[in-house]
């Protein structure tokens, strides 16, 4: 049954090229941890998107984390300005004790690019809890902003107790830095309850892990994010194009799904 | 050719499989060209030998001879581990011994593992072990940071020892490199979460192509997670040949 690998690879090629990934989880910036990459400017990125035929997506600047987030948005609005990607803007609870500026914090962050907000509650020492960034949520909510967050920064219960206090809002799950292969017994019964519940998948790397989700809630719950600059691309893509799903839910995953919610935001 | 020469098979606790039977698992690796496996049955890694050989006879009978296996050695237990691989070593499908010092809490450099290399160089098998960086979440991964298996490594250098994970994380990578770099006998596998951006091309830029060996960690992970990584790696084509199945091929012995 030996096949011939060089036709495996260009099939590859070109299926990933065919589907036109947009890419929810891409980032700039100096990593937090030592890495193969040290800095990684918007220019190198854009070689690497150009490089992996990625048709766009949302840039995260690592500064939002290592530094400060507000510092951090800015760099990432100078960066992105004129790219034609857009950005996530990373909000801390403060932003908000004065609802009126954070308003304007949050509009004035989409005008920018935001199409995406991440929190960190673990790092910036907050609760992902409605009694602590109830404004922001609210203000999330009223712009129709989806919010992205790590699993380590918080606890499946937090998430479940604000996907039950705000059910219109969508809340995407980012198995970062750990595997969320290991917790798949709390995030399968999240996705049954909370339909605004979706799952970036550059961790979704359990054996059949794809097709066994998109079974069970959809390929509308998975979107595709390759966490560049630290790792490879083509991990997610080829879960994707070689998926035993059909054409239309492979659509979905690699942009279709990131599409309806840019789409969706608020811009005034 | 495309052997995936870091497979497992079996349960484990703590998360659950969405779909491991074996006539899934052949269909998949059909379905992706993956001609060969090995794989290192889950039962062993907790001291039920006879379901860990007899388990992995079977899914070698019932996948037509597709599906290899390496036989874990439990340093707890050694000499009735031993006896056990010894035992069975003739058996069709048999291709080497695997450990896992994270798993059995026990550093790679302990004296219980010295039996293991011993037995392997007088049989001339291949030693494939779990390595990983230390870890903030996963304490046990101390025990198989790359720096400990260089006593025995040196010690019993006509041994084909695989690094699995290549070292597990960032500091992990560039200590399995440093060290093959300084021993000959040390061989790298891709399994596992080590979808790190520009891994692969490094390793084969500092230890050479021929030292790479394509594995995925099935069950836990999916196979397609990696082969994206070769098939699209800035290397040549003879290059992703020879990490994808002529090594372990070659490596492992395998009859086929």
């Amino acid at each position: 049954m030996t096949i011939k690998i060089e036709e495996r690879i260009a099939e590859y090629q070109k299926e990933r090229d065919a589907l036109g990934f947009l890419d929810l989880n891409m980032w700039i910036g100096k990593p937090l941890e030592a890495h193969f990459v040290s800095d990684y400017p918007i220019g190198e990125l854009k070689k690497h998107i150009q490089r992996y035929e990625i048709k766009g997506g949302i840039v995260s600047h690592f500064s939002c984390i290592e530094y400060d987030s507000a510092w951090g948005n800015e760099q990432l609005w100078q960066a992105i300005a004129g790219s034609g990607l857009f950005g996530a803007v990373v909000l801390t609870p403060e932003m908000f004790y004065d609802p009126i500026k954070g308003r304007e914090i949050l509009k004035n962050s989409i005008a920018k690019g935001a199409r995406l907000a991440r929190v960190f509650p673990k790092h910036e020492n907050f609760e992902f809890r409605p009694w602590c960034i109830k404004h922001l949520l609210d203000n999330l909510l009223e712009f129709h902003l989806p919010l992205m967050i790590w699993q380590t920064e918080t606890t499946w219960n937090d998430i479940d107790e604000v996907c039950c206090a705000y059910p219109d809002l969508t809340v995407i799950i980012e198995g970062n830095p750990q595997k969320i292969l290991y917790h798949n017994r709390r995030f399968y019964p999240l996705l049954e309850n909370h339909e605004n519940v979706k799952l970036e998948m550059h961790n979704v790397i359990g054996y059949l892990g794809v097709e066994d989700l998109v079974k069970h809630f959809g390929a509308e719950r998975l979107m595709f994010g390759s966490n560049l600059p630290l790792w490879d691309p083509n991990c997610t893509m080829m879960s994707v194009t070689h998926a035993r799903v059909s054409e239309e839910e492979k659509h979905l995953m690699a942009h279709g799904n990131l599409e309806k919610l840019i789409n969706h935001v608020k811009l005034q | 050719m495309i052997i995936d020469a870091h497979m497992h098979l079996g349960l484990m606790s703590g998360y659950f499989l969405p779909d491991d039977h074996l006539e899934r698992v052949v269909e998949t690796m059909d379905f992706l060209g993956i001609d060969y496996g090995i794989q290192m049955n889950m039962a062993g890694f907790v001291n039920h030998g006879t379901l860990e050989v007899d388990s992995s006879m079977k899914h070698f009978e019932l996948s037509k001879g597709r599906i290899f296996y390496h036989l874990i050695f439990d340093p707890h237990y050694g000499e009735q581990s031993l006896e056990l691989i010894e035992k069975n070593m003739k058996s069709k499908g048999f291709l080497g011994i695997k450990i896992h010092p994270s798993i059995h809490n026990l550093y790679a450099d302990d004296p219980r593992y010295e039996i293991v290399w011993q037995f392997a160089a007088l049989h001339k098998l291949p030693i494939v072990s779990h390595t990983w960086a230390e870890s903030s979440y996963n304490p046990t991964q101390k025990y198989s940071t790359p720096e400990h298996f260089e006593k025995y490594i040196q010690q019993f250098p006509q041994v084909t020892f695989v690094m699995g994970h290549g070292g597990g994380r960032f500091a992990g990578y560039l200590a399995a490199i440093k060290l093959a770099k300084k021993y000959p006998s040390i061989i790298l596998d891709t399994s596992g979460d080590v979808s790190d951006f520009g891994l692969l091309k490094m390793q084969v830029d500092e230890i050479g192509a021929a030292r790479v060996v394509f594995g995925s960690d099935l069950n836990m992970m999916d196979e397609r997670t990696v082969l994206g990584r070769i098939y699209d790696a800035d290397i040549t084509l003879e290059e992703k040949k020879m990490i994808l199945g002529e090594n372990a091929c070659r490596l492992f012995k395998m009859p086929i």
